[in-house]
């Protein structure tokens, strides 16, 4: 009985903290545009500056 | 039609007004939204699909300083800027994008059909609160009901209950609102559906498990109630996901309004005004390339016109002053001046917009099968769980909570949880299915409507037809074919490309000219040699004959002529007939020459087929059929099939159409397939099977054990296992919706 006493809050307690990530993400916006997070990954940027600092072609 | 880019490219006007800046053109400073001094515009783009088009708008446009955020949206093809300072900025920053390649269209987002961000989101908090409660109460519950096998101590299973109902009762109050909300609008509107009946059990399920826990009576039913909340909210997001993709219509036709009109001043000078601005008598200028943002008559200039989605004409029109235009087609080779002769409200182009409008709201929104069933079983479980309730209660003594206990368990074994995942499972793996072959669906429930149709209609140009002229009839002098191709190797008409395609290699005269309307030129050492319509090579006799024709003229030699069609598509007799081997009526709409389509009908053995139809006429052919109650699916790609594609039961458009039909339409085929359409149908078909047997199957095991639960023999345990069999089985069941036997790939 002893070792339950604490193994499940703490299973429950981690589950939670699952949720809490998860909700965090939601509000995030991380899944408003799932195609373009996905075609993201591939673009080359070495640092997010270079956007601003590319000279006009 | 590409001949509007490849004009672009390829021609310069010859007009004393080269010299104006490209963001001549546009005034969208209206769009602009303003938050102090922080200025925001939503711009529609069209073209952008992968990293390398992210990474170019992006980068192009926060090279500028002042321009803070530019983020565009791959899923919604919207890109959001934000900058400080300047509205008219907005031109600048529209021409950017467009000069990078993409089509883009300024909008309101409050005024524009959309898809739900918020309910998306909602469901998905839903979902994983439902998720997290549902597993971790599961994993509570089955150690009580081992525990009850075995040995566990009674305050350990009173623990772990309590446990569970402290991760029920919350996750229930979030993941619930759904349905919730649904229920009580239902309820307020004295209607039911099936959210009610769902409503229901959750509630008093979690109430009637509180109570049997304050008194320590050993069945609740925490477990229950999460599961089939976590079950419901899946096929829930399935389902909503499906359908995200809404019509939209009036987003696509956003395109096609040229968003500012050059208006020639009396003082001579011209002057942007925003195309809504235009009035019936001001002239407007329009260069080549761009589109007629009013319809008109043009009073200056000879150009040829691609037309070919706004009226479905294949091949570009010739026009010359005097001639009336149409609001969206494309000039094609010289600049025009043309003289309004309707606002923009009242022209071609909005009258179409509006027609689409009209027929989505009279068609109203399809009744599906889910719905049906839902009609049936809401009131046929809640009698049966009052029954339940009066007959316990009254004919026996246990006494009413316990008869209370009964009713519930009726209406948690009878609970629709699989009903709800019968249907969004099959869509999904239907689409999948479709999505392999080629074939897009844009609505949800457009797999039920397509399996259930009776009648088939076609458009002709680029639907039954390829879509572009084909060299039928060659002169039978092989000199004069090299020379043919020669000349035109330099022109962008169809037709030209037609003879140049033919006879690859050609090498093109240096000193071509071209003649808008009329033909192609050159000299050579022989004289002068022509390309072009009858008039222009001098032909005097006109052969009586509807078909397109052009001519060679040549020193020293006959005239040599080249007759040309559309030609069929390799796969439309196939296709039309798999359609009717299976005993559908098959009929053609087009709003081409009623001889081309007389004699369309007569090669494919279609008796029904009608030519010269506007898109109003297309829209009442299709009404006709509707009241006498065919369900009919439309095939077409312009922009003059928009309106009867949405009035149809259900529709589908090509790839390379206009984009006004593919917002209209419930499918959008690959452009070089019209068996795509005969193969969307079978697959739509056996979907439809099989959404009819997991409804079968859902319904199956609720009823077989509804007696259990009324004689009260039902445990929690028994409850969740009915439930994850059902869901289960529905699930499986749905992956057979994927593979159809026969046409095609």
């Amino acid at each position: 009985m002893t070792p339950q006493l604490f193994l499940v809050p703490i299973a429950l307690t981690l589950g939670a903290l699952g949720l809490l990530a998860f909700l965090w993400t939601l509000r995030n916006g991380q899944y408003d545009d799932l195609d373009g997070a996905a075609h993201r990954i591939l673009i080359d940027n070495e640092r997010p500056e270079e956007l601003h600092d590319q000279r006009p072609q | 039609m590409s001949v509007a880019a490849d004009s672009v490219a390829l021609l310069q006007s010859s007009s004393p007004h080269d010299d104006l800046p490209s963001a001549f053109n546009r005034s969208i400073a209206g769009f602009v939204q303003s938050e102090g001094d922080l200025r925001r515009l939503h711009l529609l783009v069209d073209g952008a699909y992968c990293a390398a088009c992210i990474s170019a708008i992006e980068g192009r446009l926060l090279q500028e300083q002042a321009i803070s955020t530019a983020r565009l949206n791959l899923t919604l093809r919207r890109l959001t800027v934000e900058w400080q300072g300047d509205e008219r900025r907005a031109n600048d920053i529209a021409s950017k994008v467009e000069d990078l390649g993409y089509e883009v269209a300024p909008f309101d987002p409050e005024h524009l059909m959309r898809i739900d961000d918020q309910t998306g989101r909602e469901l998905l908090r839903a979902l994983a609160v439902a998720a997290f409660a549902s597993s971790n109460v599961m994993m509570l519950s089955l150690a009580v009901w081992a525990g009850q096998a075995e040995d566990m101590a009674v305050g350990t299973q009173h623990l772990f209950q309590w446990l569970a109902a402290i991760v029920t009762l919350p996750a229930v109050a979030v993941a619930g609102r759904p349905f919730f909300r649904s229920a009580l609008g239902a309820l307020r509107a004295r209607r039911t559906n099936i959210d009610v009946p769902i409503a229901l059990g959750v509630i008093l399920t979690t109430a009637i498990s509180l109570i049997e826990l304050v008194r320590l009576g050993r069945d609740v039913y925490f477990d229950s109630a999460a599961t089939l909340l976590f079950v419901l909210l899946v096929g829930r997001y399935l389902d909503f996901k499906v359908r995200a993709q809404s019509r939209g219509a009036v987003e696509r036709l956003l395109m096609l309004k040229a968003h500012g009109a050059a208006v020639c001043m009396d003082n001579g000078r011209i002057e942007v005004f925003p195309a809504e601005a235009v009035v019936p008598g001001m002239v407007v200028f329009v260069r080549p390339g761009e589109r007629l943002p009013v319809d008109g008559t043009i009073i200056d200039g000879h150009s040829v016109l691609d037309v070919a989605i706004v009226t479905g004409e294949s091949l570009p029109v010739s026009v010359a002053p005097g001639d009336k235009v149409l609001a969206g087609s494309i000039n094609g080779q010289a600049a025009l001046r043309v003289r309004a002769t309707s606002t923009i409200e009242r022209s071609h182009l909005a009258d179409i917009v509006r027609l689409v409008e009209q027929a989505e709201l009279r068609k109203g929104p399809a009744v599906t099968l889910a719905d049906r069933v839902s009609n049936i079983w809401t009131p046929l479980v809640h009698a049966v769980a009052i029954l339940t309730l009066l007959g316990w209660w009254l004919l026996t003594d246990i006494g009413f909570s316990v008869a209370l206990l009964h009713a519930v368990s009726v209406l948690i074994i009878a609970c629709p949880c699989a009903i709800g995942l019968a249907v969004p499972a099959v869509q999904v793996v239907a689409t999948g299915a479709l999505l392999k072959r080629g074939i897009l669906l844009r609505s949800g429930d457009g797999i039920e409507r397509l399996g259930a149709i009776d009648h088939v209609a076609f458009d002709k140009t680029g639907t039954l037809t390829e879509g572009h002229p084909h060299v039928t009839v060659w002169p039978d002098d092989r000199d004069a074919m090299e020379i043919a191709a020669r000349l035109a190797a330099t022109s962008t008409h169809p037709a030209a490309r037609a003879i140049s395609e033919a006879v690859p290699g050609a090498v093109p005269y240096e000193d071509a000219a071209e003649h808008a309307g009329d033909g192609i030129c050159a000299s050579t050492a022989q004289g002068e040699i022509r390309l072009g319509r009858a008039a222009f090579c001098g032909v005097a006799t006109p052969v009586a004959d509807d078909r397109s024709e052009l001519w060679l003229s040549r020193p020293g030699h006959d005239a040599a002529r080249f007759v040309f069609e559309d030609p069929l598509r390799g796969d439309a007799r196939a296709s039309l007939g798999a359609f009717v081997e299976k005993g559908l009526s098959v009929s053609i709409l087009s709003g081409d020459k009623p001889t081309v389509v007389h004699r369309i009908g007569t090669a494919l053995g279609v008796a029904n087929a009608q030519g010269g139809l506007t898109p109003r006429d297309k829209l009442e052919a299709l009404e006709r059929l509707r009241v006498a109650g065919h369900h009919v699916f439309m095939v077409g790609d312009g922009i003059n099939d928009a309106p009867a594609l949405a009035a149809a039961t259900v529709s589908a458009s090509f790839a390379h159409g206009a984009a006004a039909s593919q917002s209209a339409a419930d499918f959008v085929l690959p452009s070089d397939r019209l068996s795509a359409a005969v193969t969307a149908w079978r697959i739509s078909r056996r979907a439809l099977g099989v959404i009819r047997q997991n409804l079968v199957l859902a319904a199956l095991y609720n009823i077989a054990l509804v007696p259990v639960a009324v004689l009260g023999l039902v445990t929690p345990l028994g409850a969740a296992v009915a439930m994850a069999a059902s869901s289960l089985t529905v699930t499986i069941n749905a992956l057979r919706a994927g593979a159809p036997t026969g046409f095609g790939r």
